[in-house]
């Protein structure tokens, strides 16, 4: 019964491996998708299965972008008198920001104080449309404290790296955690989603501040692994990490296949995201499109070919832009050429430049003013 | 409940009978047009941009698509604790039961949900026209020549000022005639059906209308009329920019068409006076390898892999590789199989064309709605 769960997002995700786009922003409010923002899929995955409690823990500064892409939770269904969103902010004395153990300390009443039994833990840096029901359904029938997901990885391990591996026993039981490096030729990787009463997560945060442990909820839990009845569930679809400024870029073509395109924001209903009222997109005489997503509100009238361009950008006569990203409102002058390349909002790239970024390390463009989100 | 200077009341419950099969079952207000919106969402985001909080919706014919995207009033900003949308559908008391037999007669059943805000002026609207107009402008010349009633007008063709009510005014605005859809048009200034009323003076009048057995209970018919002949002041408050009323399958094929110029007057890519409706987000619209878009509405949640042009596209339109789309409005989850060919035609919401040519001429086309062609 999804009454008995409530969802908790840790949002203080380190964002060193995607500076140019985190400048102002934590990784979870960064545009994806031409009109997503990245825990879009949190919510929409914990809020999808009826969870209507919802807490945010939240990084130490630029918090502003995620709130105001949050507003009172009315997108997920989340403005209600009873649960709703919380957002947890770190309290002035906690370490700055990094520990997230610190910081639900200092909101243990939030924990205390909500009605449910039980608590979903996720990361708001995951990209996946997951059916929670069948997590759920696994974790209720093995009776284990904990419920631990994880997905087996066989090909393009280094896009993993630094993930949390989990590392089996040969009754497939969780043996111990690790880290993933390059060389290894299969692994599991640990999707940061877990399942654990409350009361047990409340005792596990007490004894992890009172041992003096600062850092992340995530691993302070696998650190306590083997004291506690762990069950696992093995997730086969969709899933990656915005980690880095490599595997962002990636994920984003991902959608432009079409079977990746269905799973992530079709299946299940599709993915709720804030409602911005953009007007629908033009594409005048001479203009080109192909292989790409293109959000509403554009005005287009140049070429666009394998990208993703996020809403009210205008591209102009004889711009040409290829296996880029950009970004809501930013100006595509005339005779422009863009290849490889992240644009952040509200940047115009005036007439006739020549913006060219390498396959292998697409170029960021930072936005252009903080006056918006 | 907080005491309002004006609320606002949107007459939706019109059956659109010129614009069948797409309104065998919704009613005219819950039209879709261009490219993502409904026809109501218009005097709707029109209410919220004038700043005006109350809006009562009177519903009768086919109401629950209209209920359904209304829900809450949340998308308008209009999900208020002191006002916010009601929707008002005609019910039944102990003396019986009736349907709104006429505009005023609709207003006159809800006497008790406009009294509730003790409202000093109401704003009668209808939910079938496309255009944007800040109410509160009008409201403001209503109270400076202190009228009683205010009528906003618009010059039309002498041909189409059969259609409408015709009024004629002095210099300062103030009107001294008005007929009813008159055979033989004296001027070419036109109603747009909507009004402003001081809501003491409206209140009477309509108590009165009621009583009179031989009255239409029709705003234009009767209320008007009696109003001037009773010396209230009316007044016109002229529009200028774009409104149409897309009353006929035609007219609301060339209303979509009017958008795909990005220079048109009604201007939907402003930020300033944003036109909001209410719906499931979906993902940007994708366009396949060997696409071909040109001059084109295309929106979020569309799948272009054919090609297009002079159209426009609503949430959900698949078109097919091999399909041609021309001059044609497609409603949301229309899909178009490979070889299709459409010129001029609307296809209705969630039709399947998997196989054909389908062209309209001087008349557009309609495939209806729900519909598999094969």
């Amino acid at each position: 019964m999804a009454k008995s769960y409530m969802g908790l997002i840790l949002a203080s995700q380190d964002t060193n491996d995607i500076r140019g786009l985190t400048k102002y922003r934590p990784i979870a409010s960064i545009p994806f998708a031409g009109r997503y923002r990245v825990v879009d899929f949190s919510l929409t995955n914990l809020t999808r299965f009826g969870i209507s409690n919802v807490g945010i823990v939240v990084p130490h500064s630029y918090v502003r972008s995620l709130r105001d892409h949050i507003r009172g939770g009315q997108f997920w269904d989340l403005n209600r008198k009873n649960g709703g969103i919380f957002l947890m902010h770190p309290t002035i004395d906690s370490e700055i920001g990094k520990s997230n153990v610190e910081n639900f300390r200092s909101n243990l009443e939030y924990l205390h104080k909500s009605k449910e039994n039980y608590v979903v833990l996720c990361s708001s840096h995951l990209v996946a449309n997951i059916d929670l029901r069948s997590i759920i359904d696994s974790h209720e029938k093995s009776g284990k404290d904990l419920t631990i997901v994880y997905k087996k990885i066989d090909e393009n391990i280094k896009a993993y790296r630094g993930s949390t591996s989990v590392i089996l026993n040969e009754n497939k039981e969780v043996k111990k955690f690790g880290m993933v490096v390059d060389s290894q030729e299969e692994t599991n990787i640990s999707l940061e989603i877990k399942i654990i009463k409350k009361d047990l997560l409340i005792d596990l945060l007490m004894s992890g501040v009172q041992n003096g442990f600062v850092g992340d909820l995530n691993k302070f839990i696998e650190h306590s692994v083997h004291k506690i009845s762990t069950n696992l569930y093995e997730f086969t679809g969709y899933a990656k990490f915005i980690d880095s400024t490599k595997n962002y870029f990636r994920a984003n073509k991902d959608i432009l296949k079409k079977e990746t395109r269905e799973e992530l924001l079709l299946n299940n209903g599709g993915i709720s995201t804030k409602i911005n009222d953009t007007p629908p997109a033009i594409y005048k005489p001479n203009s080109k499109v192909s292989n790409s997503l293109i959000a509403n509100g554009c005005i287009v009238k140049g070429s666009v070919k394998d990208s993703i361009i996020g809403r009210r950008v205008v591209i102009k006569k004889g711009a040409t832009i290829e296996n880029s990203i950009i970004l809501q409102s930013c100006i595509i002058e005339e005779g422009v050429e863009i290849r490889n390349v992240i644009i952040d909002k509200n940047v115009t790239i005036s007439k006739y430049q020549k913006v060219i970024g390498s396959e292998d390390f697409p170029l960021i463009i930072e936005k252009k003013s903080l006056l918006d989100g | 409940m907080r005491k309002k200077e004006m609320i606002a009341m949107l007459l939706a419950g019109g059956q659109g009978s010129r614009l069948v099969p797409l309104t065998s079952d919704v009613a005219k207000p819950a039209v879709d047009f261009g490219g993502k919106y409904k026809i109501i969402d218009f005097p709707l985001s029109n209410c919220t941009n004038s700043g005006i909080d109350t809006v009562g919706i009177l519903t009768q014919y086919r109401p629950f698509l209209l209920n359904t995207h209304i829900g809450t009033g949340l998308a308008w900003d209009l999900n208020s604790m002191h006002g916010g949308t009601a929707i008002l559908p005609p019910y039944t008391t102990q003396e019986g039961g009736a349907w709104y037999k006429g505009t005023a007669n609709a207003i006159y059943q809800n006497i008790q949900y406009i009294d509730r805000y003790d409202p000093d002026h109401v704003l009668i609207l209808s939910g079938d026209h496309i255009y944007k107009m800040d109410y509160n402008k009008m409201l403001r010349e209503h109270k400076k020549q202190g009228a009683d009633v205010t009528i906003a007008a618009l010059t039309v063709t002498l041909e189409e000022a059969k259609r409408f009510g015709i009024m004629n005014v002095r210099d300062d605005n103030t009107i001294y005639e008005f007929e009813e859809k008159p055979e033989k048009p004296k001027s070419n200034l036109a109603s747009m059906g909507i009004y402003i009323f001081k809501w003491s003076e409206l209140k009477k009048y309509l108590i009165e209308d009621e009583k009179n057995k031989e009255s239409e209970n029709d705003f234009g018919m009767n209320i008007l009329p009696k109003m001037l002949e009773d010396g209230l002041k009316m007044v016109t408050h002229p529009f200028k920019g774009y409104w149409k009323d897309v009353g006929t399958i035609n007219s609301l094929w060339e209303a979509n068409m009017d958008l795909l110029d990005e220079n048109n007057d009604l201007n939907l890519h402003t930020n300033n006076w944003k036109i909001y409706t209410s719906g499931e987000p979906k993902g940007a619209a994708y366009f396949g390898e060997r696409a071909v878009v040109e001059n084109s509405m295309v929106v979020d949640g569309c799948e272009v892999y054919g090609s297009i042009k002079n159209a426009v596209l609503f949430p959900g339109v698949i078109i097919e590789e091999g399909a041609v789309v021309k001059n044609s409005v497609l409603f949301p989850n229309v899909k178009i199989g490979r070889g299709v060919i459409l010129d001029r035609v609307i296809v209705g919401e969630n039709t399947n064309v998997l196989s054909g040519t389908h062209a309209g001429d001087t008349t557009i086309k309609v495939i209806p709605q729900n519909k598999t062609i094969k």
